[in-house]
């Protein structure tokens, strides 16, 4: 187990740097997702910890220990690959063994360890096979308990779900998760999944272009975004996002009027998560284009006052026939402003319910 | 198409519409065939015809000659007196030079392929893969450049560095160590020809290997080092389990090019002194246009063949090749 502390690490490729100053800890025993689009430099992050990569510059520790040039070997951490990265020419036996021929362990001990590890990840039945004759979500596990049967410190996993199909993924979310609380061994999860990250994640953090933008629990990056783009990459359906501007105490939002608590000033956008508008309750005018069951829940596009939105709701049947002019609310709790550079103003929100007469 | 294919498919289920059966003609059962009617299968033979051409004019032709000169006292002014067996008693019988010289063949394809054209072409492989990939490519460009030059260049060069007087590059390297100049055309020909053959025959295992190592994929080495492995681990549990299939395939290659191949043995010791680093192959060429004796040449000529196809089959069998084929991604008629 090990706490985990980066102080102003950056990596360059050349002339390129991939990540721009990173310091953040990770506490012992800790989930922590990675969270953001390919290229963010989320990978890297994790290549530095394993020690794949050097940084190159800053400073990584595990508890206190500087690591920056210690070698990957022994680091021990357990990586999962996204290709999984087993060894074709070994049996899954073997491959999970692998990590323990480099370490002190007898014959017994090793058959001992490599049947616990299997027996985690549910995949005693499959011992004598090879790589090849197992299936996606099969190979996922193997590679898993090769990670697990060395018993690391940390545990790296880099897009660990991003080849199984789609109910396999939700399946593995969960017995990933149950696995790691009942070993609790420090766990950071690299995916650009948000649904992944808010499912499994104790903490996530959540970069882009480089650099960190955001770190924090799931509801904090669900509920107060640092900025649009975690507020647009978090979330599904995405949160609307209307260009707006502000005069004084009111903000103006399409053909609406809205009262602010504090005086603002300029363009600003005005975010609102699908859920959070209240339909058939409010004042503000809007007309239903299309409607999208979910199953459990309704998706409306609407064409509004304030512009087009979408909104969902829950339940089977939608209220609303397609073309069927409808009032609305929003709920002022959760809607969010960002200043012209997409920051999150966090000092001033929208006042009432009621708008002010347009 | 949905009503026909259930009547169709109702009439096999009844007896008495089998077309077998009835004896007439059955409406239903005409129509299932004509709307299941199979695509008209190709005709294989127009697509092989290119190949098969070039086989039978430039293979099989040879050699089918080669076969009647065999049995044929055929000589230098091309008379042919009768057909016997004679040449391959000789072969069995008679030919005393034969013994050494199939030892001969057998120490120089077995020690030109182990030490230089896998050992040293697969060296060559990781050592220029784990270097800079613009050094790697220079350093693997120079090293085929004799195979890209042709022979009698090579040929001429390697009779320059062994040439036994002070003028040869080697004894210019041992006379500056003071060391005392050597002639290896004249004392140890066999590894000379060994040595001749292997520099250049790396160069194949080099580039098929180079290209195994760059397919394996990366995360494996990554996952191997995060797993405990040294550098030296990595290249024996990582590298050179994926060397395996592409070393069985440049084997087997190999032994019939060097089996059948001779021309740089040629140019630089002529198979000299006496019969000492001439190896089967170049025996044929010997016999048959030094000493002008064709229908021999060509009945020793059969037996390389046999050789060739023995040795090939040996090894397909040891090595498990059909194991490294995969399977068609079309279907082949």
């Amino acid at each position: 187990m090990a706490r985990i502390t980066l102080s102003d690490v950056t990596k360059s490729w050349g002339e390129t740097q991939v990540l721009q100053p990173m310091s953040l800890e990770i506490e012992d025993g800790e989930f922590v997702a990675i969270l953001g689009p390919s290229g963010c430099g989320k990978s890297t992050t994790l290549f530095l910890l394993a020690g794949l990569y050097a940084a190159t510059s800053g400073e990584i520790a595990f508890d206190g220990h500087t690591v920056n040039r210690v070698d990957a070997r022994d680091r021990n951490v357990g990586v999962v690959f996204q290709s999984y990265a087993l060894y074709p020419n070994l049996t899954i036996r073997e491959n999970i063994a692998f990590p323990l021929r480099f370490q002190q362990v007898d014959k017994a001990g090793v058959t001992q360890r490599v049947e616990d590890a299997a027996r985690q990840v549910q995949i005693t039945r499959l011992l004598e096979r090879k790589p090849s004759q197992l299936s996606g979500g099969q190979q996922q596990r193997v590679a898993l308990a090769r990670a697990l049967v060395k018993e690391p410190n940390i545990l790296l996993l880099d897009e660990p779900l991003s080849n199984l199909d789609a109910t396999l993924r939700i399946a593995m979310r969960s017995e990933l998760k149950a696995i790691q609380k009942r070993l609790g061994m420090t766990t950071l999860l690299v995916t650009h999944d948000q649904l992944e990250a808010i499912t499994m994640a104790d903490r996530i953090i959540c970069m882009n272009e480089g650099r960190v933008v955001q770190i924090g629990t799931p509801e904090d990056l669900y509920r107060r975004p640092a900025n649009l783009f975690v507020a647009g990459f978090i979330g599904s359906p995405p949160m609307n996002q209307l260009a707006a501007e502000a005069m004084g105490h009111t903000l103006q939002v399409g053909r609406m009027r809205l009262p602010l608590t504090r005086a603002l000033a300029g363009p600003v956008t005005l975010g609102l998560r699908p859920e959070d508008i209240r339909l058939g309750r409010g004042s503000i005018a809007g007309r239903v284009q299309m409607i999208e069951p979910l199953g459990r829940e309704v998706f409306y596009r609407l064409e509004t006052e304030m512009g087009p939105l979408h909104a969902l709701e829950a339940g089977e049947h939608p209220r609303f026939a397609e073309g069927e002019a409808l009032g609305f609310d929003i709920s002022n709790d959760h809607a969010l402003l960002f200043d012209g550079y997409g920051q999150r103003v966090t000092d001033t929100a929208l006042t009432a319910r009621a708008p002010l007469d347009a | 198409m949905m009503s026909s294919s259930w009547t169709a498919s109702k009439a096999d289920t009844l007896p008495c519409d089998a077309p077998g059966l009835s004896g007439r003609p059955n409406s239903r059962v005409i129509f299932m065939h004509t709307a299941y009617r199979r695509p008209r299968p190709t005709r294989p033979i127009l697509f092989l015809a290119p190949a098969i051409a070039v086989l039978a004019v430039f293979f099989l032709g040879p050699i089918l000659v080669n076969t009647v000169i065999a049995f044929t006292d055929m000589g230098a002014t091309l008379q042919i007196d009768g057909f016997s067996l004679g040449n391959f008693q000789r072969i069995v019988q008679r030919d005393m030079r034969l013994p050494g010289i199939l030892l001969t063949t057998l120490v120089y394809v077995a020690s030109t392929l182990l030490l230089f054209n896998v050992t040293l072409g697969a060296s060559l492989a990781v050592a220029t893969s784990a270097v800079p990939e613009r050094l790697g490519n220079l350093f693997r460009g120079l090293w085929l450049l004799p195979r890209m030059s042709p022979a009698v260049l090579y040929g001429i060069l390697w009779i320059w560095i062994v040439d036994p007087t002070g003028a040869g590059l080697l004894n210019q390297v041992t006379g500056a160590l003071g060391l005392p100049q050597m002639n290896l055309r004249n004392d140890h020909p066999l590894m000379l020809i060994v040595v001749i053959n292997g520099v250049v025959g790396a160069s194949f295992a080099m580039i098929i290997l180079t290209s195994a190592i760059r397919s394996i994929p990366a995360h494996l080495a990554d996952a191997a080092r995060v797993d405990g492995a040294s550098e030296w681990s990595v290249l024996r549990h990582v590298t050179l389990p994926a060397l395996w299939a592409p070393v069985r395939f440049i084997t087997m290659y190999q032994v019939l090019s060097l089996l059948t191949t001779y021309e740089y043995i040629l140019i630089i010791t002529g198979g000299g002194p006496v019969y000492d680093s001439t190896p089967y192959a170049l025996y044929i060429y010997r016999r048959a246009f030094e000493n002008g004796a064709y229908g021999y040449g060509a009945a020793l000529a059969l037996g390389l063949m046999v050789i060739g196809v023995v040795i090939t089959l040996l090894q397909w069998r040891l090595t498990n090749m059909r194991d490294t084929f995969a399977a068609p991604k079309i279907e082949v008629l």
